[in-house]
């Protein structure tokens, strides 16, 4: 079976964990529960009639206190760019984070998730950022862990994209 | 015992797990399996399960690179969380370390710290995201509220267009309707005066009758008072519509304040004597002999109307004309004239009012003395455009004495300067053959016999067609042209008679005769080649004064 290994990325607070929890176990939590370290979640997808076993790394989120710990990233097929979008900050974050992430992998599909579509009425989006994000190549998606909207888009399409990579 | 089991046997009582690497990705146990991590290892002391833990296993070929060439005292994991299939977790770190030629990884269950360093982190994180959020909240609601300034401004702008273009609509619509006013006016003073040519021209040339009887003549005085009356109105009706449309523009000129007062006061005596009452002029000699730079003519038009009220409204005793300057510097003098008569007066609370339009003392006034309420108001516009002052001063019963205030540039010449006017004799112009064209028969007639007893040879003719025609075919010293005719207008055979080939024909003297005599009128004529302007009804005096400007260097 293939194994991709996926690692997911950007601001502390923007809904990673939530995003794996709604994909791979179909909950959400109201509750926010900071990540600490590292922690890995598996789901196997069928693509094309092929098994594949995603690896997902929820890293922590980069703050003012904790930075992400670039060898994690090592063997990553895949990343996906988290944002905020009811947080303007957390697209500079995700553009930051994005970059030196290439720098420290071989480039690698993209996909960012505009969390929180729940809450789009209070968003406020970053039209500079977003338009530097597409021009990397990243295919954006607005997703919703709260109700699940796009979530599996998000990661399939990703699925393909390291597949075809 | 080595360094490993060593350390093997310090850490054994602990949550530590310490293996020793003997080859590659191969490990020994050097301590028991912590209690804490046997559901997730085993209770056997064999090989690292690595492969069912992709972060360990991850961990694991990190370490084989750090052995390779360490960079550091040892490698650290940080911590991760690893879950078993029933959902248990283990938070876990690990570190391996090159100790000499040893390779050793410690395995470490963190439990409760691990939870600690949770709490730790949340703390400060919900700060932070507090802090953010608020941050963003402000942004939100600062773009709110300028999105929503904006969208009032906009809304304004929009206010603010459609009302300009509604201002636009009703301004165009009222100059509109002032220019339909105007144009009326002109038209109805055009068919008024007209005929009135005809009665005053025919009453003036009666006047020299010789077979007219006592009777005769009293009739025919009425007639010519009548419409001059009649004329006065008109004029003031005139001059209201050019004041109004702001169409007045002041002709300066250097005149005798002392001449002018005295001129006035000889035209308008016999209309006061006629009431029995006395009409003088109070002047110092010095204030007499100033001369000025102003438009005499409106200062007339002020003066006539002022007299011709005081003698309206008093039935006995006198009109006196008083002129004071009031100070004389830098080349400009101030001058009052009154005009003071023992008549009806006015009461205090009519005063204010009496310069407004249409407006007299009381209707019973307008009822008694007649007049359109146009005069003062006139009088106010022309003070005003020459930017004097005017004003009244009056009891009821007790007279009145209305003044106006002027301060005008004081004309410096030498003991050659100033003229007289004189009084223009017949004699002084030489015969001449005249043109006539006018579409009307009685003006042709009129002005036939006011001509003919001037001497001069007329020729009549009803259009411009036929005059320019005339002019081609004839020698003629000067044209009297209308300028209303049918066929071809004056002003167009103006311009057909300065095209003549002819340079004779082509320069013959064209003198406009028209009743068109509103704003502007006479500077068309001018335009189209005329050489002079006389207005309709006409007088002898004015066709001699004409003729005079003509042709007295040639007499």
């Amino acid at each position: 079976m293939i194994r991709k290994k996926i690692c997911m990325l950007g601001a502390f607070s923007v809904g990673k964990t939530s995003l794996i929890g709604r994909y791979v176990k179909s909950i959400f939590s109201e509750k926010y529960l900071t990540t600490v370290g590292v922690k890995i979640e598996k789901k196997t997808v069928e693509i094309n009639g092929q098994d594949i076993q995603l690896m997902i790394w929820d890293l922590a989120g980069k703050d003012d206190f904790t930075d992400i710990n670039m060898s994690y990233l090592r063997g990553a097929a895949g990343f996906i760019l988290v944002i905020d979008p009811t947080r303007p900050a957390t697209f500079q974050v995700a553009i930051d984070v994005l970059e030196k992430a290439i720098t420290t992998v071989a480039t690698v599909p993209v996909t960012v998730a505009l969390n929180k579509a729940d809450l789009k009425a209070d968003w406020q989006v970053d039209e500079n950022s977003l338009e530097i994000l597409k021009q990397k190549g990243c295919e954006l998606f607005e997703t919703s862990a709260k109700d699940g909207t796009a979530v599996e888009a998000l990661f399939e399409s990703l699925t393909r994209q390291m597949l075809n990579a | 015992m080595d360094k490993a089991r060593l350390l093997g046997s310090i850490m054994a009582t602990s949550d530590r797990l310490v293996l020793q690497r003997y080859a590659e990705r191969a490990y020994r146990y050097l301590t028991p399996i912590p209690v804490a991590l046997r559901p997730m290892l085993g209770d056997a002391p064999e090989d690292l399960p690595a492969e069912d833990f992709p972060f360990l296993d991850h961990f694991l070929d990190l370490a084989e690179d750090f052995w390779q060439q360490p960079d550091g005292p040892c490698l650290e994991s940080g911590s991760w969380i690893e879950e078993l299939d029933d959902g248990t977790q283990f938070s876990l770190e690990a570190t391996a370390y090159a100790v000499d030629d040893e390779h050793i990884i410690i395995l470490e269950y963190l439990g409760e710290r691990y939870q600690q360093e949770v709490r730790r982190l949340q703390a400060l994180r919900d700060k932070l995201l507090f802090s953010e959020k608020l941050e963003a909240e402000v942004h939100l609601r600062t773009a709110r509220i300028q999105a929503r300034e904006e969208q009032v401004s906009a809304e304004v702008s929009e206010q603010v267009e459609l009302k300009t273009a509604e201002l636009k609509d009703a301004r165009d619509q009222a100059e509109a309707t002032s220019e339909s006013k105007t144009t009326f006016l002109a038209t109805m003073s055009h068919e008024i005066r007209t005929p009135m040519n005809g009665v005053l021209g025919a009453a003036d040339m009666l006047a020299d009758s010789q077979s007219l009887t006592k009777d005769d003549r009293e009739l025919l005085g009425i007639i010519k008072t009548s419409g001059s009356l009649m004329l006065n109105i008109i004029n003031d009706i005139l001059d209201f519509s050019r004041m109004n449309s702001g169409r007045v523009e002041l002709e300066m000129r250097p005149f005798q304040i002392g001449e002018l007062v005295e001129g006035i006061a000889r035209v308008m005596r016999p209309i006061v004597v006629q009431k029995s009452l006395l009409l003088d002029v109070d002047m110092a000699d010095s204030t007499r002999a100033l001369e000025l730079m102003g438009d005499d003519e409106r200062l007339k038009q002020v003066l006539v109307n002022l007299i011709g009220n005081a003698a309206k409204f008093t039935d006995s005793g006198k009109v006196t004309v008083s002129v004071r300057c009031q100070a004389q510097d830098s080349g400009q003098a101030s001058v009052r004239v009154a005009v003071t008569d023992s008549g009806i007066g006015i009461r205090k609370e009519a005063q204010p009012g009496l310069f407004d339009l249409f407006t007299q003392a009381d209707v019973s006034t307008s009822r008694k003395y007649g007049g359109t309420g146009l005069g003062l108001s006139i009088c106010k516009q022309i003070v005003e455009l020459m930017g004097g002052e005017i004003g009244v001063e009056s009891e009821l019963g007790q007279g009145s004495t209305f003044w106006f205030e002027l301060t005008l540039a004081e004309v410096v010449r030498d003991a050659k300067g100033g003229a007289k006017a004189t009084e223009i004799a017949a004699e002084d112009i030489p015969p001449l053959t005249v043109l006539v064209a006018d579409d009307n028969p009685i003006n042709q007639t009129i002005m036939q016999r006011m001509l003919g007893k001037m001497g001069h040879e007329v020729t009549t003719v009803a259009d411009g067609d036929e005059a320019v025609e005339a002019v081609q075919n004839n020698r003629f010293d000067v044209v009297f042209m209308d300028w209303m005719m049918p066929r071809m207008d004056g002003i167009q055979a103006t311009r057909e008679i300065r095209a003549l080939p002819d340079p004779i024909a082509s320069q013959t003297p064209v003198i406009a005769l028209t009743a068109n005599s509103m704003a502007g009128h006479e500077s068309q004529c001018m335009e189209a080649g005329m050489n002079t302007f006389v207005s309709k009804p006409t007088t002898a005096a004015a066709v001699r004064q004409a003729l005079h400007g003509l042709f007295a260097a040639e007499a």
